[in-house]
């Protein structure tokens, strides 16, 4: 396989490739692998919903060429082996190789298993086409990672380092994994200070949203703070910023209807606390109103 | 405005440095904390102007007897001072960093707590002169880290006074300084170790602290409840504050009303105009005025128009929520009205005609909305009774409808 075939420590038999991992090398590309199918996945393969995801990855890609996924690149073995790991600086790497598994790094990296910049731009193309067509998020978050790691050793901190966290953020984004989203949406927090990025004000929007979603109200009282005019003006902003007043005063009307206009990817951050906060409107709603109510009521209060 | 030559500079460098010497071989706390003070201090202009015209620092400190082992430590915070003199607070706050961590070395060497005072004045000069050093290097575009690193010593000193002891006094001091620090920095998550600290000590000492400290402190800790929505918490430690505060010292109760009234405020209790006037406190004055009437419009004008400060002193997310007090006043009026109207169907208070109150006063609100806030309102028990979907009305209870607030249990 083309791994074997890099001059690197990393693929020695003892090399710390859990058994798990070894199993998911042989499927990789044995067919398509779709994730469990969740309540709320039926709404996300609807293909409105897919239209609209496809739109919106064909806006972060669109300058650059299309890339047939299937075609394996020739791996050129580094002849520079002399190499100094000494050298702190940022080492440029020379692996070809499109796809590259995640392995935590215990030493300095062998540049020759490292892929330079051009090698990662096609990298991350071939991410997003497979996870638009195959839904394996396993697959599509180590290679994110891998693809990460290769931008970190090499010290890249430029709009193509955004774009990455950006894509492994929506990836989470749309699984529900909470944590994922939360590294990348901090690690972007950092890089936004010294790069702008047109989807700036959409990942502070999200943010909002995710410190409702992990209710840490201080944090978000001081983040408030730094919003400028121009930021509140923007649409995922002003939509975030309204779920927030209706969350503090606990106005679960508003909440329901905010999420049916959820603009972007802002209604799967809404999915996360959507049942918490269900679970508390019920029990007001259970509390003050009698003699009795009708479900198509809550039905339509509680956006099911 | 350098004047003299070198030999007066070092003959005024080693006079200072004798008086330091002389200092700590007396044990003077106060002569000791005059001496070193920076940002403020009386000797630093002498000191700096002094440096201006010295050669060779360095030498006239190793000349002066029984400096060492502090001979290091008089080098580094001399050049502090003469870059503080001259404005260069990024080298200032260097400085100075490495004199105060040789000077905690020593201190923790002494036995008794005799350079507290000292050492105080070290902390306080170490947050100021970082506060200056990260405005210069934002204004030249780079990321600012000094009040960072203040913070990590700050932790330092407090570890060395925290233990038990008669060094212990101090310690608060310190706290205080540390929460500044934090509170400026926005990582206000770092006091709860600082906290436990102070709080978890088998008898809790706090009373024998100095009272000046102690209501800085509790100052900082009911601020930090009112981030988190702890009113009642919030209301002991703000009062504490307040009660044990300097009468004289307005600006001090100044700081301290204006994190308790918006308190108060949630827990039902409202501030007299006079009080709001004679502290300047006026950005309150629409607030109050909006719950007496139940003035929603006014209360969401009032918000608006104080955006900014309310946001920066960290209230707006707590007068936010006093909409739903307003809300319950409203529904009293509408209840009181109808009363005087007809006594015996008062109690039932229909849809329409809370929509029609709230059209007069301009808020727009369609009537699931307005059903969803009624059903907050009995839910919080700000109302007792029941709303009917069907028929769209309240029927309040006919006992104490609207239950004093303070005697509601707390949700969040």
């Amino acid at each position: 396989s083309k791994l074997d075939s890099a001059n690197s420590f990393m693929n020695e038999p003892n090399s710390g490739l859990s058994k798990k991992k070894k199993k998911k090398n042989k499927k990789k590309n044995n067919g398509i692998t779709v994730s469990p199918i969740e309540r709320n996945q039926q709404i996300h393969l609807n293909p409105e919903r897919m239209a609209q995801r496809k739109a919106r990855f064909e806006e972060t890609q669109s300058k650059r060429n299309t890339f047939n996924p299937n075609t394996s690149p020739l791996n050129e073995v580094s002849e520079d082996l002399a190499i100094d790991f000494n050298n702190s600086s940022a080492i440029v790497g020379t692996c070809l190789d499109l796809e590259k598994e995640y392995l935590r790094l215990t030493s300095a990296p062998d540049p020759s298993t490292v892929r330079p910049i051009h090698v990662l731009k096609r990298s991350l193309e071939m991410v997003i086409n497979h996870w638009k067509q195959y839904q394996d998020y396993g697959y599509a978050c180590d290679q994110m990672k891998s693809i990460r790691q290769d931008i970190t050793v090499q010290c890249i901190r430029d709009s193509f380092t955004v774009q990455v966290y950006e894509t492994h953020a929506r990836i989470a984004l749309e699984k529900g994994d909470h944590e994922e989203f939360n590294q990348c949406q901090s690690q972007l927090k950092v890089l936004y200070e010294e790069i702008d990025s047109n989807n700036r004000k959409e990942f502070i929007g999200y943010l909002i949203l995710y410190y409702i979603f992990s209710q840490n109200k201080s944090d978000l009282q001081i983040f408030l703070r730094k919003l400028s005019k121009d930021d509140v003006n923007d649409e995922v902003i002003s939509h975030a910023l309204q779920v927030r007043s209706a969350w503090a005063l606990k106005c679960y009307h508003k909440l329901f209807k905010l999420y049916l206009s959820a603009p972007r990817m802002a209604g799967y951050l809404m999915d996360w606390f959507l049942l918490r906060e269900r679970i508390q409107a019920l029990k007001v709603i259970v509390k003050s109103y009698r003699p009795t109510i009708p479900v198509t009521f809550i039905q339509k209060e509680l956006s099911f | 405005m350098a004047y003299g030559n070198n030999t007066d500079g070092s003959r005024r460098l080693g006079d200072y440095i004798s008086r330091v010497v002389d200092a700590i071989s007396s044990q003077d706390g106060v002569a000791l904390a005059e001496l070193l003070a920076v940002s403020g201090g009386s000797y630093c202009d002498f000191v700096a102007s002094a440096l201006d015209i010295t050669k060779d620092a360095s030498r006239v400190v190793r000349q002066v007897e029984k400096v060492a082992p502090l001979g290091d430590m008089m080098l580094q915070h001399m050049r502090c001072m003469h870059c503080f003199f001259h404005r260069h607070y990024v080298d200032a706050f260097n400085a100075l960093e490495k004199s105060a961590n040789a000077f905690l070395q020593e201190f923790r060497n002494w036995e008794s707590a005799w350079a507290m005072q000292a050492l105080h004045t070290i902390v306080y000069d170490l947050r100021t002169v970082a506060e200056l050093a990260d405005k210069e290097i934002t204004e030249n575009g780079k990321m600012p880290d000094k009040l960072k690193g203040a913070g990590s010593f700050l932790m330092k000193v407090f570890g060395a006074l925290a233990g038990k002891g008669p060094k212990r006094v101090g310690a608060l001091y310190v706290t205080c300084q540390l929460f500044k620090v934090y509170f400026k920095l926005g990582t206000v998550h770092l006091c709860r170790s600082v906290i436990r600290s102070i709080e978890t000590a088998r008898v809790f000492d706090f009373e024998e602290f100095p009272t000046r400290d102690r209501v800085t402190y509790m100052y900082y800790t009911g601020r930090l409840e009112v981030f988190n929505d702890n009113f009642v918490l919030a209301d002991q430690k703000l009062v504490y504050a307040l009660s044990h505060c300097n009468p004289a010292k307005a600006s001090n109760i100044r700081m301290v009303l204006k994190y308790l009234i918006p308190v108060k405020l949630s827990l039902g209790t409202l501030p007299k105009y006079s009080l709001l006037q004679r502290y300047n406190l006026l950005e309150y004055k629409e607030v109050v005025q909006a719950l007496r009437m139940g003035d929603i419009r006014l209360l969401r004008h009032a918000l608006q128009t104080h955006e900014d400060q309310f946001l920066r002193s960290g209230v707006y997310l707590v007068l936010e929520k006093l909409e739903l007090q307003v809300c319950r006043r409203l529904m009293k009026k509408i209840y009181i009205l109808q009363k005087q109207k007809d006594p015996g169907r008062a109690h039932q208070v229909k849809m329409d005609s809370v929509l029609k109150a709230l059209r007069w006063l301009n808020i727009d609100m369609d009537i699931d909305e307005v059903e969803c806030i009624m059903a907050i309102l009995i839910h919080r028990n700000f109302i007792k009774g029941y709303f009917s979907h069907k028929s769209k009305v309240v029927v309040l209870s006919k006992q104490d409808a609207f239950p004093v607030l303070s005697a509601r249990p707390l949700t969040s």
